[in-house]
């Protein structure tokens, strides 16, 4: 292969993997950067920096978390992630050329990226790994970079303290590199006792950092000798880890033992076979369907509540988790009434969820809780979620939230403190600014269109929450502001989701203090339901009800009650009614 | 890590000698009141105090000049910037120089429009010392959900801090706050919740881990004391309900639905019980012993339906004989403080060690006062019956989880008054015809550190001496050890 055409295809291959990076994060897969983003508060401050500083592996996290910041937007996020991916790649081959592998293998330095970005995939891995990986893969190629063998190997064994240190156990992947091209060289030379006795120094010092630190440092052993901050649950250490430490080690090793070919379409096959596998692991390793959970999180936060709507008409969502946004959603548009069980419905807790002990689940409950006024409850939601993040980080997402819900009940104090911490931060630094300008001035805040009416919306009387009588929480709170119609329609779906007819012919006449110009279609739908119940006609009927709704329920009622087998003709003919929920599901 | 502190320490004093700290000149008198925080104004400070660090919240300062005054001696101190940061030796020989006197102190500031002089405040030295370690548990003020926790010993004379357990190292179980007995380093406990967990006795170093439960009783021990003579143990067991506020700042509501008392004699690995301590009408919990270890202090309330009830549910002080020598539990409970009759509730009894005082918490109800406002110190003379409202300790905000020093000249109490979320810990000086002067938030050496920290301090207790294990210990103690079987 000539020159230009060996170096057009390697920078292609390069850009290939950058452009297609790219594209995946930023069209595919961006709601996981900002997923991300929402568990870290990365402070421009110097107790911070101390504080990761301080603990091995540090200097890799405070690098992936002030790189994490800007998934804020996930352009960015997806630009720094290709930056990444292609950086390790350029690096890899780098050093994969220091162990004597010919050029043709260039395809093989892909296939330690392709591993990271599999794992980069699970929403849990953290970007430290690839930061880590980035350090250790300079200082590889630094050594190489250095002729001198006693230079080389105190280079060495400085290296593996400092980069224990800045990147963590990663550093092992450094003594595999060490290790092995001096036991090449000594088969090479047929010189023994010294490489081995190096190599054998190597291994026992860096076993013995981690060693030394536990005994300074207040960590579990097994987490100093396997990595502190790689994933986000501290417990956890997926295999797939070792695999890429394994995989960074023997590449070099290995592909310098392949012989020279010099047929193009033994490359082209070679590519072709690097990037058909690569493809399919890198998509083994993504959930699309938590991909979706967390875009319609992200435009709960965005209040992007229209087209939260637009995208589950266009694929109805099923998990709890994105059921709660949509319905949130159609609350928030006045849609709830109208259009809930066109949807997919899993009861009450796709509506208000009940409190799980993790960290994911109560953040869209408590946006429901939030905007309906019960500023304590959303307060306590996100309050416990954030107390549950595994990493025993904060969020940015929370600490804003956490700030609104003080300024809200007037603990101006307690607001500050997570407004002066938001104010070290990159892009949350304007808002919290802006909104310590509201701390005290209740003529301010009473005037601020959402702060203003979550004022009016929430309980001014105290009282111990129960979410076993949710429906009695949310009547209560209706009938402290009857402009509360959010609140109205969370009742009404909550006994519509439990089926109770009983209490929902109780609440309803509550609907009276609202401005509805219409009786929304699903409450008809329950109504006329009711009335056929226990009326041979319409006559006398109280409530204005669509005459399709009312023609619909006799038909729905004529199959029902004389075909057996009607269940899934009613299920495609009406399964966007209340009739489909209470009676067919 | 030390190390590493020492080289940050000199980068950063190169760095500040390199940038000059500006002298007063052209002083003018401040119009303006001098806000400083913590508020250090006309505080009474032990002798053997750290340094009492500040900040000065007065807008656009940029250096400050303070110079605190004795009779004999003065403490100097310029720095850019609003942080006041005493250099540790010059404060101790100041202080020690002015046992027992009024120092003056002399703030100075450049802001915008130059310098200024604010109007001066007073510290009173106390010749009394203060137990220098305080145990407390650091949390954040949640709801259910805990993540981090530690416990922590801070050498108040100083700025050194200690872990002594870390729910890291201890397969994140819960742990509950660490009391000593006897203000001794040499005689403390805490629980450690989860499978296999326990209580943690600390007698001289020697570690047990102990299931202080038996059949009779409802839970494992939950609040405690430890007798002097250090052979027992009195305890509450609880079934303890949360549930949640709907408005305002009070978060959480904790109830018992049962609850009763137990002593554990830690040498027989036996629970003693007494039907009048135990009684399935009554609540009984927050046990102490008197100084001298013959009575135990206890709260009583009538078990009411609760949460329907919660807001009648009041505790009475109630007292109860305890014989160490047969280990028996008197026959007669006496009632101290009539709840019905007062309108509110206590919790939180602590003796102190000259058996002259007894501190508790009063909220307006139930057994739960961190999140109550209204939740105040109040102090009884065991001699005369005569109480004491503490107007000078309490503000409007919680105040509770407190504890005496040995020579019961001083407090320790956790206050909600920053913020009303995040709890720190306030000491408060008691002369010996009991007055009690106002207290101040314990020194940090940053002094900023109250306002970033997102951790509570949780039930501060004060001991003469440390504790003789740290985290490492606990964890490995913890890892070999089953909990031994109490009857």
């Amino acid at each position: 292969m000539n020159l230009s055409v060996e170096k057009i295809g390697k920078t292609g291959l390069t850009l290939l993997l950058a452009i297609t990076a790219f594209v995946f994060w930023n069209n595919y897969y961006p709601a996981h950067l900002l997923y991300h983003e929402q568990y870290q508060l990365f402070l421009f401050d110097g107790a911070y920096l101390w504080e990761r500083l301080s603990v091995p592996e540090g200097f890799a996290d405070y690098i992936a978390e002030f790189l994490t910041q800007f998934y804020y937007h996930p352009w960015m996020g997806a630009l720094i992630l290709s930056f990444l991916l292609t950086a390790i790649q350029l690096l890899c081959w780098a050093l994969v050329k220091k162990f004597g592998t010919l050029y043709i293998y260039y395809p093989l330095s892909f296939i330690p990226v392709f591993v990271l970005w599999h794992y980069l995939a699970d929403e849990n891995a953290m970007l430290s790994l690839a930061v880590a990986i980035l350090i250790v893969l300079i200082a590889g190629n630094l050594y190489f970079l250095i002729k001198n063998t006693r230079l080389r190997l105190i280079y060495a064994l400085g290296c593996i303290p400092v980069l224990y240190w800045l990147a963590g156990t990663i550093v092992y992947v450094f003594i595999g590199w060490v290790v092995l091209s001096i036991l090449i060289e000594a088969y090479r030379t047929r010189t023994y006792f010294s490489p081995l006795f190096c190599s054998l120094g190597l291994i026992a010092w860096g076993i013995l950092i981690p060693l030394v630190t536990a005994y300074f440092l207040q960590y579990p052993l097994l987490r100093l000798l396997r990595g502190l901050e790689y994933y986000r649950f501290p417990e956890v250490f997926p295999n797939i880890i070792y695999a890429i430490g394994l995989l960074l080690v023997l590449i070099p090793v290995v592909s310098s033992l392949f012989p020279l070919w010099n047929k193009r379409i033994g490359v082209i096959i070679e590519v072709v076979l690097v990037a058909c596998w690569g493809y399919n692991y890198v998509k083994s390793g993504c959930d699309f369907s938590k991909e979706e959970s967390m875009k319609y999180d992200w435009m709960v936060r965005e209040k992007q509540w229209n087209e939260i709507i637009r995208m589950a008409e266009s694929k109805t969502p099923t998990s709890p988790y994105s059921v709660t946004c949509l319905n949130l959603a159609l609350g928030m548009t006045g849609q709830m009434g109208d259009r809930m069980f066109e949807f997919y419905q899993n009861g009450t807790e796709g509506l208000l969820a009940k409190y799980q002990r993790d960290f994911t689940s109560p953040l869209p409950t408590s946006e429901a809780f939030y905007y309906l006024g019960m500023i304590n409850t959303a307060q306590r939601f996100t309050f416990e979620a954030m107390e549950a993040i595994p990493n025993f980080r904060k969020s940015t997402r929370c600490f804003k939230r956490l700030a609104e819900t003080n300024l809200i009940n007037g603990q101006y104090q307690v607001a500050a403190k997570y407004l002066h911490a938001l104010s070290k931060t990159l892009f949350y630094k304007d808002w919290a600014e802006e909104t310590l300008g509201y701390l005290g001035n209740e003529k301010k805040i009473n005037a601020h269109p959402e702060w203003g009416w979550l004022r009016k919306a929430r309980y001014t009387e105290d009282f111990l929450f129960s979410d076993r009588e949710m429906d009695m929480m949310l009547g209560l709170l209706y009938q402290h502001n009857y402009q509360n119609k959010l609140a109205f329609e969370y009742l009404l779906a909550y006994v519509m989701q439990q089926r109770d007819i009983d209490k929902f012919m109780r609440y309803y006449p509550l609907g009276a203090h609202s401005d509805y110009d219409h009786i929304p279609k699903h409450y008809q739908e329950l109504l006329v339901y009711v009335w056929t119940q226990t009326h041979n006609s319409w006559k006398g009927m109280p409530w204005s009800i669509y005459p399709d709704v009312m023609r619909d329920i006799m038909d729905f009622a004529k199959i029902f009650s004389t075909q057996s087998n009607a269940r899934e003709y009613l299920k495609q003919r009406y399964g966007q009614t209340y009739w489909n929920y209470l009676l067919l599901n | 890590m030390k190390f590493l502190s020492i080289i940050l320490s000199i980068v950063s004093m190169l760095v500040g000698c390199m940038s000059c700290t500006p002298s007063p000149e052209n002083v003018l008198q401040a119009d303006e009141p001098l806000l400083i925080y913590p508020d250090y104004k006309d505080v009474s400070i032990p002798v053997n105090i750290a340094p009492m660090n500040f900040l000065l919240r007065n807008e656009g300062v940029e250096a400050l000049y303070v110079i605190v005054r004795a009779e004999k001696d003065s403490l100097e101190y310029k720095t850019r910037g609003n942080k006041v940061k005493f250099p540790m030796a010059k404060w101790k020989k100041l202080l020690e120089s002015a046992r027992g006197e009024t120092l003056t102190v002399e703030v100075i500031a450049r802001q915008r429009k130059g310098w200024k002089r604010f109007s001066n405040f007073n510290w009173q030295v106390m010749p009394d010392s203060i137990d220098p370690y305080i145990t407390y548990r650091l949390i954040e003020p949640g709801y259910e959900v805990w993540n981090a926790l530690q416990l922590v010993e801070r050498n108040i004379t100083n700025f050194e801090e200690r872990v002594i357990a870390d729910n890291k190292l201890c397969e994140e179980r819960c742990m509950n706050c660490h009391i000593h007995g006897n203000n001794s380093g040499d005689l403390s406990l805490f629980h450690l919740r989860g499978k296999n967990g326990g209580t943690i006795l600390n007698r001289n170093g020697e570690l047990r881990l102990l299931d202080l439960k038996n059949n009779r009783m409802v839970s494992a021990a939950v609040y405690g004391d430890i007798h002097p003579g250090g052979r027992y143990g009195v305890f509450s067991s609880n079934i303890i309900i949360p549930s949640f506020h709907s408005y305002g700042n009070r978060r959480l509501e904790v109830f018992d639905t049962v609850s009763d008392l137990a002593i554990a004699d830690f040498d027989k690995n036996e629970m003693l019980i007494s039907p009048l301590t135990s009684d399935s009408t009554v609540l009984e919990t927050f046990p102490t012993f008197s100084a001298d270890g013959k009575y135990v202090y206890y709260c009583a309330a009538p078990n009411l339906p609760v949460p329907d009830s919660i807001r009648e549910v009041r505790y009475s002080i109630c007292r109860i004989g305890f014989d160490s020598r047969k280990g028996e539990w008197g026959s007669k409970v006496d009632t101290l403080w009539n709840a019905e009759e007062k309108q509110a509730s206590v919790c939180l009894l602590k003796a102190s060690p000259d058996g002259k005082y007894l501190l508790y918490t009063v909220a307006d109800y139930g057994t739960f006062p961190i999140w109550h406002r209204e939740t105040d110190l109040q102090m009884m003379d065991l001699e005369t019956g005569r109480i004491d409202t503490l107007k000078m300790v309490n503000s409007n905000r919680s105040e509770t989880y407190h504890s005496w020093s040995s020579n019961s000249r001083w407090f320790v109490f956790a206050s909600k008054r920053g913020d009303g979320q995040y709890g720190r810990v306030y000491v408060a000086y008691i002369d010996k015809n009991g007055e009690v002067f106002k207290p101040f938030v314990i020194p940090q050496s940053d002094p900023e550190n109250d306002d970033l920290n997102l951790k509570s301090y949780n039930i501060p207790d004060i001991s003469a001496t440390p504790v003789p294990f740290d985290a490492k210990k606990i964890q490995r103690f913890y890892r070999q050890h089953m909990p031994e079987q109490f009857k």
